[in-house]
């Protein structure tokens, strides 16, 4: 049984190691490194290989809970790794810990619950990793045995550590965009929705040249003629839709026949982080994916 | 000749492959060093280093 103790220290200081390189892979996220790597592999997998390790963290860490509470050495019982405080043995590094799992499960159930949230809220919730991330640091050397002979295991968080302070250290020093205030992201700018809306429909700027009417009489020709701009009228128009394009059609009915073809929607507004007054395109759904 | 779809289907298969292998390697990894540390710690503990036990329990 003394086996299940070591597995179980093990198995947390493995779970603290990918949880720095999962948070180091973040971190290093949109950085001129990841641009860097992203000429060998493409952004998306390192995006799917930061996902992919934080899974495999999270399973460590539930074996390492699980090794704990059948360990016969601690006597823990099951609220005592999720309730901070309430651990009667070793209460202080067993809080930390606790502290550290419920703080990894809230970013682990928002991810997956992250179609049901907006941005905002996952984001706020995601970035409590930079807060469970040190509480797990503290916990591995709180628990550690400064008299005992595994000392060196303390070199694990060390590094655990170092990992993650170089890649935020990084990230503060590389070259990114210019950061936008929280409450500013995931707003749309008009004048880009309406560059956005006129790829997608495949508007195409066109020149419109004033022309006199048939039965307008023509005006005597001035003294010196002004001299006129060569494009005097530039507006983008929307492409006739195909035949075939029910969907364009029916939703250009929805708009009702007295509205104006250049006017923007009412309608096509979507959810963003500034609330529903970013105009957007109005695009068909998209399929959904399974 | 492939046309250039194709090759950019087959390079997306390449990278979704990639993302597996390396997670797989790095999952093995992980274990592998579950055992050496276990092995570590089972080496160099100590009664210091288990909770609740006397030295003579211990040995």
């Amino acid at each position: 049984m003394i086996e299940l103790w070591n597995v179980s220290r093990a198995l947390g200081l493995v779970a603290l190691l990918l949880m720095g390189v999962v948070l180091a892979l973040g971190a290093l996220h949109n950085t001129s490194l990841s641009r860097l790597a992203g000429q060998a592999l493409p952004r998306f997998v390192l995006v799917a290989l930061h996902r992919n390790l934080s899974l495999i963290t999270v399973v460590f860490v539930v074996l390492h809970v699980v090794t704990v509470l059948i360990s016969p050495y601690l006597p823990l019982r099951w609220f005592d790794v999720l309730v901070p405080g309430t651990a009667l043995y070793n209460p202080v590094p067993a809080a930390l810990g606790a502290v550290a799992l419920d703080l990894l499960l809230a970013v682990v159930i928002s991810s997956s619950l992250r179609r049901y949230l907006t941005k905002r809220a996952w984001l706020v919730v995601h970035w409590t990793s930079y807060v469970c991330f040190p509480v797990a640091i503290a916990h591995a050397v709180a628990n550690a045995s400064f008299r005992g002979g595994t000392w060196w295991t303390l070199l694990v968080p060390l590094l655990a550590l170092g990992l993650v302070v170089w890649a935020l250290l990084y990230r503060r020093t590389a070259r990114r965009r210019a950061a936008l205030p929280l409450a500013e992201r995931g707003r749309t700018d008009p004048a880009e929705a309406q560059r956005a809306a006129d790829h997608a429909t495949g508007s195409q700027p066109i020149v419109r040249v004033e022309e006199p009417a048939p039965g307008a009489v023509p005006h005597p020709a001035p003294d010196p003629p002004a001299p006129r701009p060569a494009v005097q009228e530039m507006r983008v128009v929307p492409r006739p839709a195909p035949p075939g394009r029910h969907a364009v059609r029916k939703h250009e009915q929805d708009r009702g026949p007295d509205a104006a073809p250049d006017a923007p929607d009412p309608d096509a507004r979507t959810e963003t982080l500034g609330g529903p007054e970013a105009p957007t395109v109005a695009l068909p759904p998209r399929p959904r994916r399974r | 000749m492939p046309s250039r779809r194709s090759a950019k289907a087959a390079q997306h298969e390449q990278n979704k492959r990639t993302i597996v292998e390396l997670t797989a390697w790095i999952t093995v990894g992980a274990a592998v060093l579950v055992v050496a540390l276990h092995a570590g710690i089972s080496e160099t503990s100590t009664a210091a280093d288990v909770p609740r036990v006397t030295t003579a329990e211990y040995r």
